[in-house]
C-alpha cells in the first residue's frame, strides 16, 4: 500500500514537472494519444500491446493502464510499434486503471 | 494508391493465424518491426496481409508463441508472372512494348507555339519545317539554340523567344512587340483587288518607313491639286490651290539654318510629317463579256470514297467519271496527331454533280445591271478608305459582244509618300 502511495506521488511529481517544463505528457509520462475520426476512425499511439482483439471489442495495455474499445464491425487496419488503426463503428472507450 | 501499387510490385501475402493467443503473435510482429496490416478477426483466429520480406522473419516469432501460420492467398506481380512463367508470348509482348513506348518517345511528338498574337501557328510551323524542325524528327537532333536564332533573325516583330522540350513536345514560346502598328507575316501580300487605285491609300507618316539620319521629304506620288495642308514635321514646299506632278516635293526634310544676313549656313534633318490631300483623277475601266456559259444541273449526283496514303490514291467502286460535264466537290479529311502533326494517310469522298452547258448572252439590262454594280461596290470601297469622290463620269459603252464600264473618277484623296531628303549636309548653299 505504501509502494502505491509513492508510484502514485511519482507521478503526481513528473506531472507538475512536465507542466513546469512545458514537454508534452506523452513524452514524459507515456500517456497513450488517442485520435478519433467522427466514430468511424481510431488512431492509438504509444501503446504496449494489444491483449485481445475480436470483432467487438479491442483490449489494449499501454503505460498507464489498459484501454477498452467497444464497437461493432472493428478491424485494424495496420499495427506497428508506433501506432495503429482501428476502423468500425467505435461506440465505447473505456480507461482501466 | 501509390502505396497499393507498391506493395502489389513488391508482392505480398494473406495468412491466418491460428493457435492459442494470436495477439501475442501481433505484438511479437510488432515488436520486430514487421509491418502487418488489415487485420480482422475470423472465429478465434486473425486473417492479416504481411510482406513477403515480413513472412520470411516470421519463424522465430511461430516458435516462441506457438502460433500457426497459414498462407490463405498470393498476390502481388512477383506471384502473377510465377504463375504465367510459362506463356512465353505474353513476356515477349511486354518487352516489345516497352521497347515500343522508349522508341516511340524519342521523336517529336508535338510542335506547341504559345505566346503569339499575330503570327498563326501555322505560319510559325510552316517557318520551322523550312528549317527542318517538324514534327516527327528526333528529339536528339532538335536544336533549341538554333529554333531561337532562327525565329529572332527572320521575324523583327517577335522579340523574344524560348524553345524547349518536355516529354515529347516542342514547346516554342514567343513575345511579340506589342507596340508596333502594323505586322504582316513574312511572304504574306495584300492582294491587289480588280480596279484598285494605285497610292490612294499610301501613308503620309513615314516615319517608320525610312530610317536615317538624313531625314525625309514627302513627294507627291501621283499628279494632283493640292486641297489641304496640315504640316506637323517639315517645311511645306508647295501651297494649297496648287498644281502637282509625281515625283514633286510636298513637304522638305531638310530645315534650313539660316544666319543674321539671311543666307543658309546648314540644315536640320528631320523625318516630315504631314497630312497632305488633293484632287486627283483615277481612271476606271471595266469589262463585262456579253456570253456566258450557263450550267444546267441534272438532278443526278454520284459520291466516291477514297483513301490517299501517301500520293496514290485508292478508290472504293470506280474512280472515273460517267459524266461528260460536271462539276467536282472533293471533302478529304488528313490523319493527324494532336493538332499540327499531319500523317500521310487522308480519306474523303468525291461528289460529281453532271451538267449540260450552254451559251447564253446576257441582255441590256443585265449588263447594266453588273457593270453598275461593281463600280458601286469600287466606289464604296474608296469611300471606305477616306476617299471622297467629288465627280463621275463614269458610262457604260455596249458592243455586239461585249459592255465596258469607262470613264475618270475625280477624288480628293491624301497623297505623299517618304523618301530620303536629296539636300545633304555636304551641299554648300552659301553662294544662293
Amino acid at each position: 500500500m505504501r509502494e502505491k502511495n509513492s508510484t502514485s506521488g511519482e507521478k503526481r511529481f513528473l506531472g507538475q514537472m512536465s507542466d513546469m517544463s512545458g514537454m508534452p505528457k506523452d513524452v514524459t509520462l507515456g500517456a497513450p494519444i488517442l485520435t478519433v475520426t467522427g466514430q468511424m476512425e481510431l488512431l492509438v499511439e504509444n501503446y504496449r500491446g494489444i491483449l485481445e482483439y475480436t470483432e467487438c471489442l479491442i483490449r489494449i495495455q499501454t503505460k498507464i493502464g489498459q484501454i477498452r474499445i467497444l464497437g461493432t464491425r472493428l478491424t485494424i487496419e495496420y499495427y506497428t510499434s508506433d501506432e495503429m488503426k482501428i476502423m468500425g463503428k467505435v461506440t465505447d472507450i473505456k480507461y482501466v486503471n | 494508391m501509390l502505396l497499393f501499387i507498391f506493395r502489389y510490385i513488391k508482392g505480398y501475402l494473406k495468412i491466418r493465424v491460428m493457435g492459442y493467443s494470436p495477439e501475442r503473435f501481433l505484438n511479437a510482429c510488432s515488436h520486430r518491426k514487421i509491418y502487418i496490416w488489415g487485420i480482422t478477426p475470423v472465429e478465434g483466429s486473425y486473417d492479416m496481409y504481411i510482406s513477403v520480406s515480413g513472412f520470411r522473419k516470421l519463424r522465430p516469432i511461430i516458435k516462441k508463441t506457438g502460433a500457426r501460420v497459414v498462407i490463405r492467398e498470393r498476390i502481388g506481380l512477383p506471384f502473377y508472372l510465377f504463375r504465367y512463367r510459362k506463356r512465353k508470348v505474353f513476356f515477349a509482348g511486354a518487352v516489345l512494348g516497352t521497347a515500343f513506348v522508349y522508341v516511340l518517345s524519342l521523336f517529336v511528338w508535338n510542335i506547341d507555339v504559345r505566346g503569339n498574337r499575330k503570327y498563326t501557328d501555322e505560319a510559325i510551323i510552316a517557318f520551322l519545317e523550312e528549317q527542318g524542325v517538324e514534327h516527327g524528327m528526333k528529339l536528339s537532333s532538335v536544336d533549341c539554340d538554333r529554333i531561337v536564332k532562327d525565329i529572332r533573325k527572320s521575324y523583327d516583330e517577335i522579340i523574344w523567344v524560348s524553345a524547349s522540350i518536355e516529354g515529347c513536345r516542342l514547346i516554342v514560346q514567343i513575345k511579340e512587340n506589342e507596340d508596333s502598328e502594323d505586322i504582316r507575316n513574312p511572304g504574306e501580300e495584300t492582294q491587289p483587288t480588280a480596279g484598285d487605285t494605285e497610292g490612294l491609300d499610301s501613308q503620309n507618316d513615314t516615319g517608320n518607313e525610312v530610317q536615317s539620319n538624313q531625314g525625309t521629304d514627302i513627294v507627291a506620288d501621283q499628279d494632283g491639286l493640292i486641297q489641304k495642308m496640315i504640316v506637323r514635321k517639315g517645311i511645306p514646299c508647295v501651297a494649297e490651290g496648287q498644281q502637282v506632278k509625281k515625283g514633286d516635293v510636298l513637304v522638305s526634310g531638310a530645315v534650313p539654318v539660316v544666319d543674321d544676313a539671311g543666307e543658309t549656313t546648314g540644315y536640320q534633318f528631320q523625318h516630315s510629317d504631314a497630312d497632305i490631300r488633293a484632287e486627283v483623277t483615277v481612271e476606271y475601266q471595266d469589262i463585262c463579256e456579253r456570253s456566258f456559259e450557263s450550267k444546267e444541273y441534272i438532278h443526278q449526283t454520284k459520291e466516291q470514297l477514297y483513301l490517299k496514303l501517301g500520293k496514290r490514291i485508292f478508290w472504293l467502286g470506280s474512280s472515273g467519271s460517267p459524266f461528260p460535264e460536271c462539276e467536282e466537290l472533293t471533302t478529304e479529311h488528313r490523319l493527324r496527331i494532336g493538332e499540327y502533326f499531319y500523317l500521310p494517310v487522308s480519306w474523303g469522298s468525291r461528289v460529281t454533280k453532271p451538267y449540260l452547258s450552254s451559251q447564253v448572252n446576257y441582255d441590256e439590262e443585265q449588263l447594266q445591271t453588273i457593270l453598275s454594280g461593281k463600280y458601286r461596290r469600287f466606289a464604296d470601297n474608296l469611300v471606305k478608305k477616306g476617299v471622297e469622290i467629288i465627280e463621275n463620269d463614269v458610262k457604260i459603252y455596249t458592243e455586239p459582244d461585249q459592255a465596258k464600264a469607262k470613264g475618270t473618277l475625280t477624288v480628293i484623296t491624301d497623297i505623299g509618300t517618304g523618301r530620303p531628303t536629296s539636300i545633304t549636309e555636304d551641299i554648300d548653299d552659301g553662294d544662293d
